[in-house]
């Protein structure tokens, strides 16, 4: 126990070492420094252009109004910048890193290859955007007349954690694919764009592709299915088909990733 | 004039160098139609027209702008202002070779490659879902290529002009991030420029982003008078002489100002 403490503290203060070593690397040129967090705004403001002009034309999509889906898209974007924040550019790296060989130098560090290739580093410019994000959250919850039940509050922040760790075994698992097919960021990129069909509710897809984006790809266990719980449109026990999807992925991750470093040849340079 | 050949041969291979690349780049334009195709069949379904547009007319837009991509992709801007900012443009510098028309060579060999890609890409969509795309005969497809010949240049031109802003404040990584989702979008990315709300209508028809996307695709959809088409050819030339000149100015007074620090 005491090992246990001591090891989770070790890993605590290199995680905090990280961070402020990230913060440095961006603040170092001062341009970044005053356009920190602008490219979400960006993207933010076109999404809501795009969704007015949308709206103009019709009430609902696939029975949800203009609010609920702008509050599906700030979730969603929560999730999505919190991923940037943590993990997201460290596994880009950890790619690119697999094709120069510079992996190496990974392997040769007196710490946890898994989480240094996953949280080695801090992207500190998605912080500030999550403000964003939970602004935009807050002013649809404004708009929308639903009331608040505590068991569904506690559902949706279990459904946050089940996304965020969804979006990272995803991640990790196309990224561990690089060990294997060497140049692998297009995987990644892949994934990114798959995360637009969880922009917009599932009610809108066919059967089978709802089914298929809940479980083979659940890339919907982002924003679509916190918010259907929050909204009370989907049923709680959607959280224990999250945790059941969780604990598969993380099982098909760990596989992956041993079986990719057996692989690993370390090419390159 | 044979050593940018080269470049661009060298280029080419770099781009073909990797399948499973090749395979990954295509995937990505079909998801984001797919996506689109079911929030715009989600729009369409008690309606018939949306401004201007029906179902297939709206489809084949969205369809014309992931073919598009290719032109209005930021990579090369991004490409140099790093090299600016490592100090590895001094590489070039020393080399008998002019650095904008190496550059030009190798965004010459990736758009093409992006190009038959996207084609594919298109075919493969096109495919799964016949009845969706329009197709006004091969003239008017090859018109917009010819467009596109312009088009490409405009945007070759306006990344170097991002890209010279490194010399001035070495990083530009979250600035360009910024300004080309703003270009995406007001190109017609998204949503097409004509039903944008009213000032960013005007804003998008003023600026030359428009013809990366918009214009092009309008070409191919029948809606530009040859009039109109030869005066959009006209302003694109003025753009491309504009953003010519001052990155010309800005170049030169960049690499004065260059310190080739970094590696």
């Amino acid at each position: 126990m005491k090992q246990l403490v001591s090891k989770i503290r070790r890993y605590l203060r290199l995680y905090f070492y990280f961070a402020r070593f990230s913060l440095e690397n961006v603040l170092i040129y001062r341009i970044n420094s005053l356009l920190i967090g602008l490219a979400p705004i960006i993207w933010m403001v076109t999404t809501v252009i795009f969704l007015s002009v949308i709206f103009k034309g019709t009430k609902e999509i696939g029975g949800w109004s203009f609010w609920e889906l702008l509050l599906l898209t700030g979730i969603q974007e929560i999730i999505y910048l919190a991923s940037w924040t943590t993990f997201l550019g460290n596994l880009i790296n950890f790619i690119y890193s697999v094709d120069s060989g510079k992996f190496d130098l990974t392997l040769l560090r007196p710490v946890n290859h898994r989480f240094f290739v996953s949280f080695g580093a801090l992207d500190i410019t998605s912080i500030l955007s999550i403000v964003n994000s939970v602004v935009l959250v807050s002013l649809s919850l404004a708009n929308l007349k639903f009331s608040f039940s505590p068991d569904r509050i506690l559902l949706f922040l279990f459904g946050l954690i089940i996304a965020y760790l969804v979006i990272y075994l995803l991640s990790f698992i196309l990224a561990s694919f690089s060990l294997f097919w060497i140049k692998g960021e297009n995987f990644i990129r892949w994934l990114m764009e798959t995360l637009d069909f969880d922009r917009y509710p599932a009610e809108i897809y066919s059967d089978w592709f709802k089914v298929f984006l809940l479980t083979f790809l659940p890339i919907l266990f982002l924003g679509y299915v916190p918010t259907g719980i929050l909204l009370g449109k989907l049923p709680g026990y959607f959280i224990f088909f999250g945790i059941l999807i969780v604990a598969w992925l993380y099982i098909v991750s760990t596989l992956i990733w041993k079986k990719g470093l057996k692989n690993y040849q370390s090419a390159s340079i | 004039m044979r050593k940018y050949w080269a470049v661009f041969k060298i280029s080419w291979q770099n781009a073909v160098e990797y399948r499973a690349e090749f395979l990954g780049h295509m995937m990505l334009g079909l998801i984001s139609l797919l996506v689109m195709y079911f929030i715009w069949s989600a729009v369409f379904k008690n309606r018939e027209y949306f401004g201007n547009y029906t179902f297939s007319s709206m489809m084949t837009y969205m369809i014309l702008v992931r073919f598009l991509h290719f032109v209005k992709r930021s990579n090369v801007g991004r490409q140099i202002a790093e090299e600016i900012k490592e100090g590895r443009l001094s590489v070039y510098l020393t080399k008998p070779v002019s650095y904008l028309r190496w550059w030009f060579a190798s965004f010459l060999a990736d758009r093409f490659f992006e190009a038959l890609l996207r084609i594919l890409m298109l075919f493969t969509f096109l495919l799964l879902f016949p009845k969706v795309f329009n197709f006004p005969g091969i003239s008017r497809f090859l018109m917009v290529l010819f467009f596109l010949t312009i088009s490409l240049l405009v945007n070759f031109l306006f990344n170097l002009f991002v890209a010279t802003c490194a010399f001035f404040v070495t990083d530009i990584k979250l600035f360009h991030t910024s300004l080309f989702l703003i270009v995406d979008f007001l190109a017609g990315g998204q949503i097409p420029i004509d039903i944008m709300p009213g000032f960013l209508k005007t804003v998008g028809n003023f600026l030359p982003f428009q013809f990366m996307v918009f214009f092009p695709v309008k070409i191919y959809q029948g809606e530009f008078s040859l009039f109109q088409i030869l005066q959009g050819i006209f302003i694109c030339f003025f753009w491309i002489i504009f953003l010519g000149y001052f990155l010309r100015m800005f170049w030169l007074k960049g690499v004065e100002r260059y310190e080739a620090v970094g590696q």
